[in-house]
């Protein structure tokens, strides 16, 4: 059976919850509690622990979605599901302090997956704060990381068509780097060498 | 940028409007004054429709009607094109929308399947930054080629066998992406280090394939 891990991330408030409930199959096990840090996002609730949701391939297979609160990435089970994981999806509201540091910051925190092609970035809140623009994340991410494209895209997370656009990206970017070797030099190639 | 610099730029936008036929020629003009290295302003007619206002240097434009509701085939497109200082105020009113949204839908229609003309069938293309897909009117079958585009240098039957799409949609996604300025294109024969596997096209149970058919996308 194989296995299909996807993670969402991002710091507190960019619409996790909300993504894996609009791309979920099954009822999202959520962990949800009073939120004491209202200065940070000023909602009721927050993820303690994690998010889970799932889309059911066949009787075997399953698409796992697991929600990773900011503030416990660095737990040992998150540590064991990153390297289980196919994938990322980076959530950050552009409400955010700093929303294009708190991009940079993640990234470099989930490095490995970025080297294989396994990340998105979702911008959140743009009815709430229209800039920076996807622009201005991209020339970030190119000082930061020049030899990498990664998709940067606009999103709505309560938009279920958006998030789907998100996911397929994302399995796109991943599969593809697979069809690709080395080329094997012609042997006329070696010859003029 | 010294005077004569300016100059030069300047007289590359034209003057005075000049009158082309069908998207595809509106097009060239516009993948034209796109490169030119000064901030230009350019205006779209088509008879009896509304104008449609490019401000290059913000890559924005205002239009009041959507792109699909002008005809398919204008007959004449009056097009001026015009350099202004930098720092210029947009040529509209209020802030605009993204350019992309134009460039995209003109690029995908404007040829219909058929190779822009600054586009050479020897050439190899690779991403070199993502569309917002999310703001684009796309395809599942846009995406992978995109993603395929962005994992290797590939010729148009290169992608092709990839993403298992027919000429014209390759084409389509080529002409708009090099439209909007978002594809690195190398010429000549010379093959790049990675290539695409031979097999690579057989993957119906793929994830994407499968979660595709699931989502009915
Ligand atoms: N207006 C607007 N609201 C959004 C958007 N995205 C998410 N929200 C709302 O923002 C709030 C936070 O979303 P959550 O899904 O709880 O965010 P989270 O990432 O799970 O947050 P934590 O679990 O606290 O880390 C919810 O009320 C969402 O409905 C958006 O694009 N626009
Ligand atoms: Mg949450």
């Amino acid at each position: 059976m194989a296995e299909h891990v996807i993670l969402f991330t991002g710091p507190m408030g960019a619409g996790k919850t909300t993504a894996i409930e609009k791309l979920s199959e099954i009822d999202v096990v959520r962990t949800e509690a009073a939120n004491t840090e209202r200065q940070v996002a000023d909602k009721a609730t927050t993820t303690v622990a994690l998010d889970y949701g799932e889309i059911v391939l066949d009787d075997q297979d399953k698409v796992r979605l697991y929600g990773i609160p900011g503030q416990r990435r660095f737990d040992f089970m998150w540590t064991i599901l990153k390297e289980r994981a196919k994938g990322m999806v980076l959530l950050v509201h552009n409400d955010a302090d700093d929303p294009i540091g708190r991009a940079v910051e993640y990234l470099d925190e989930f490095a490995d997956l970025y080297a294989k092609g396994g990340v998105v970035i979702g911008i959140t809140r743009i009815d709430i704060a229209p800039g920076p623009s996807v622009t201005d994340y991209a020339a970030a991410l190119a000082v930061a990381h020049p030899d990498k494209i990664v998709p940067i895209y606009t999103v709505d997370p309560r938009q279920r068509d958006q998030m789907r656009t998100l996911l397929m990206t994302l399995v796109a970017n991943i599969e593809t780097r697979d069809m690709f070797v080395e080329r094997v030099p012609q042997r006329e190639e070696l010859v003029a060498e | 940028m010294t005077s004569a610099e300016w100059d030069y730029a300047r007289s590359s936008a034209g003057e005075g409007p000049r009158y082309v036929t069908g998207w595809g020629n509106s097009a060239v003009e516009i993948h034209r004054v796109g490169t030119i290295p000064v901030p230009v302003t350019m205006r779209l007619e088509v008879a009896d429709h509304p104008p449609i206002v490019i401000d290059f240097a913000r890559r924005t434009y205002s239009a009041t009607l959507p792109f699909d509701r002008y005809p398919i085939h204008p007959g004449s497109v009056a097009i001026t094109a015009e350099a202004v200082a930098p720092g210029s105020p947009a040529p509209f009113p209020g802030i605009g929308v993204q350019l992309d949204g134009l460039l995209w839908a003109v690029g995908i229609t404007a040829f219909e399947g058929s190779a822009a003309p600054w586009l050479r069938p020897s050439d190899r293309y690779r991403l070199s930054r993502w569309p917002n897909f999310t703001e684009l009117p796309h395809t599942m079958d846009y995406i992978r080629m995109t993603a395929l585009l962005g994992a290797g240098f590939l010729s148009l039957p290169e992608l092709c066998a990839g993403a298992s799409v027919s000429v014209g949609q390759a084409q389509r996604i080529l002409n708009a992406l090099s439209l909007m300025g978002g594809l690195q294109v190398v010429g000549g024969v010379e093959e790049p280090t990675m290539v695409l596997r031979q097999d690579a096209a057989d993957q119906p149970r793929g994830l994407f394939g499968r979660l595709r058919a699931r989502l009915g996308l």
